[in-house]
């Protein structure tokens, strides 16, 4: 199944696919295939462990695949070298969770935006103190930040000044790694917007990833769900968030407080030492998820359900979709 | 009347920020009663966490607190460590936000639960059965296999239900539990909550759930306590707080936590602009959130409202309390 042939209302910016990764025999990411259309958001949802954070350095190209193939823009993204990748780089840039260790302490803030427009020669001179300027509003911050160290400044006003870094370049694609896992719901929300409104100016597209499920469904209309390094569903935000097929899916949905609903309590058995949710050294055959689901079957411990095609522009790797979420 | 099972009167913490002693708690009251479970919300700088640690007389260096905590009745004057000591082993059990660093990461749970047993007179004999009890009861996966595990062999929700077990070592009366779903994915934080719940209705323990996430404490609190820097701003029944809360604070706190029923991207979702007043550019004489409230008016910033009775039970801190 691969996600070139998913339909999409506008071309795809980056596409994704049969990406694979292992880590010192443990497998973090195993034939991982999505795509994000231009100008547009794929949200990646999954918890600690789940290979999310290793999809963002395989697409980022900080770390090199096992396998897989990924097509940026048009280009054979893992093929390029040289001065190709460098000046292709300026189109991807990422935003991780903490910008108190992606930003450099004993840098100014303005000195940071500034970096990759010397770095990447778009500008020089008294143009870089200008363009940052510019970027700083552009992340509604005041110029006067551009001065300060980012130990005086908040965690909001520093996670702008690393979207006014990744902005620098002018890029087709944002990848936010967990961008407001660090902030307060108040301030959380002010970066979400302010990331919806850049979107809406620059024609940016997002791969959005976090751990938070409604975090997700405010930045991405479609979502990928990761289980043990593998997407176990994917599909349109919404209906994924209000019917999921996979149990996994279903267990997390039921996991999201909400203000309308009680508590629902998915029981899960008791897990193992380890997580189930982290790479396994050696496969076993069945579903990675079997240890943990409620609705379990003999045959989710022989072999592996594939990502198959549920229903229209829906997939799920169960054997059962849906079963789960109807009993809920 | 008996008395509530912790009372707590003007509480005030304060610690050194920028060359003098500031006030993060300034001035809260409340009361738990026994088997009730209370939900102090507020963001980063509400000072939540410094309150949770004067319950315990556990506040960090540097730090002084005044006012008057009362539990069962008796007074915990700051600092007497013999009274505290007693206490914290056998009358007010602690969780924290990180299991991590609170567990000692060179001993066994095992250990660890034991010697929570000795220190609240309840480890002679069999202490090591009564270990693999308590981690039975926080549904720990193979408890006896557990005591003999050390904290880095754990998942994150274990560890943080073997903290719960110590916790529990000296059949405390009350909770106290400092975010203790912050480090834990979704999933877990869930089943973590749900197993307090349990706890609570099968010891008949008392809660207070120091949380940043509005929403999770919305089903799990009988009462509600909302704070902005260091001050109580709504309090009352968490039905009537998050149902129809009062404060524009409490409202804008609600709005910003995203929803699955959102749509994705179009319409920005509400946001406070804005952050809490670090502590020493808190202008007394003013409400505090007044530079922030979408209805702030020129009473606000010429006069700080008083915690008001709207009824009985509910208290708002607002010139303007919706209605």
């Amino acid at each position: 199944m691969s996600a070139l042939d998913s339909p999409s209302p506008t071309p795809s910016l980056l596409e994704v696919e049969g990406l694979s990764k292992s880590h010192a025999g443990i497998a973090a990411v195993r034939d991982v295939s999505f795509a994000v259309p231009s100008g547009g958001a794929l949200g990646l949802v999954g918890e600690s462990g789940s290979g999310k954070t290793t999809i963002a350095r395989l697409v980022a190209r900080l770390e090199s695949p096992d396998s897989g193939r990924i097509v940026f823009d048009g280009t054979d993204w893992l093929a390029l070298r040289g001065g190709s990748l460098r000046r292709k780089r300026r189109d991807l840039q990422l935003v991780f969770q903490d910008p108190q260790t992606s930003l450099n302490p004993r840098m100014r803030a303005g000195d940071q935006i500034g970096e990759p427009l010397r770095v990447q020669r778009i500008a020089r001179g008294a143009a870089v103190a200008q363009t940052v300027v510019e970027l700083l509003a552009e992340v509604g911050l005041d110029p006067s930040i551009a001065r300060r160290f980012p130990s005086e400044l908040s965690g909001g006003q520093r996670q702008r000044v690393a979207i006014a870094r990744a902005l620098a370049t002018r890029p087709k694609l944002l990848i936010c790694d967990e961008p407001v896992s660090a902030l307060d719901a108040s301030i959380a929300a002010q970066i979400v917007n302010l990331l919806l409104s850049l979107q809406h100016a620059l024609g940016l597209a997002y791969l959005f990833i976090s751990h938070d499920l409604a975090v997700v469904g405010r930045v991405a209309p479609r979502v990928a769900v990761l289980f043990a390094g593998r997407v176990v569903e994917e599909g349109p935000f919404e209906r994924v968030a209000a019917r999921p097929l996979h149990p996994y899916t279903a267990i997390l949905v039921a996991s999201v407080p909400s203000f309308e609903a009680g508590p629902r309590v998915l029981s899960t058995p008791p897990r193992g030492a380890r997580s189930a949710a982290q790479g396994v050294a050696a496969p076993s055959p069945g579903c990675a998820f079997a240890a943990r689901c409620p609705i379990v079957r003999p045959r989710c411990r022989e072999e592996e359900p594939p990502l198959a095609l549920v229903e229209a522009d829906r997939r799920a790797a169960c054997f059962y979709p849906g079963e789960l979420s109807a009993g809920l | 009347m008996r008395p509530p099972l912790l009372s707590v009167r003007d509480l005030r913490v304060e610690v050194p920020s920028e060359g003098a002693y500031r006030p993060a708690v300034d001035g809260i009251s409340f009361d738990v009663a026994a088997g009730e479970s209370l939900a102090v919300v507020g963001e980063s700088g509400s000072g939540k966490t410094l309150m949770a640690r004067a319950l315990l007389d556990l506040l960090p260096e540097g730090a002084r607190r005044s006012g008057r905590i009362d539990f069962e009745g008796r007074e915990l004057p700051s600092g007497a460590e013999s009274v505290w000591a007693r206490v914290r082993g056998r009358g007010i059990g602690l969780v924290f936000q990180e299991p991590a660093s609170a567990l000692d990461p060179v001993r066994t749970i095992g250990s660890q639960i034991e010697e929570a047993l000795r220190a609240s007179d309840r480890g002679s004999r069999g202490s090591r059965d009564r270990a693999s009890e308590l981690l039975a009861e926080v549904s720990f996966p193979d408890p006896l296999r557990g005591l003999s595990a050390y904290p880095h062999r754990l998942s994150g929700g274990q560890r943080q239900r073997a903290f719960l077990a110590i916790a529990l070592a000296g059949d405390p009366l009350l909770l106290v539990a400092d975010e203790p779903t912050a480090s834990l994915d979704a999933t877990v934080a869930a089943e973590v909550l749900d197993l307090i719940d349990r706890l609570r209705r099968e010891r008949g323990l008392a809660l207070l759930l120091v949380t940043h996430d509005i929403a999770s404490a919305f089903h799990r609190a009988d009462r509600a306590l909302v704070l902005y820097a260091g001050r109580v701003v709504e309090h009352g029944p968490a039905a009537a707080v998050f149902g129809r809360p009062r404060h524009p604070y409490t409202r804008a706190l609600m709005a910003s936590r995203p929803r699955l029923s959102d749509s994705p991207g179009e319409a920005p979702f509400p946001s406070i602009a804005g952050s809490v007043p670090a502590l020493a550019e808190r202008a007394s004489g003013r409400c505090a959130f007044a530079p922030r409230c979408p209805e702030c008016f020129e009473a606000c910033r010429q006069s700080e409202p008083g915690l008001a009775a709207i009824d009985s039970a509910l208290s708002v801190r607002c010139f303007l309390p919706q209605t």
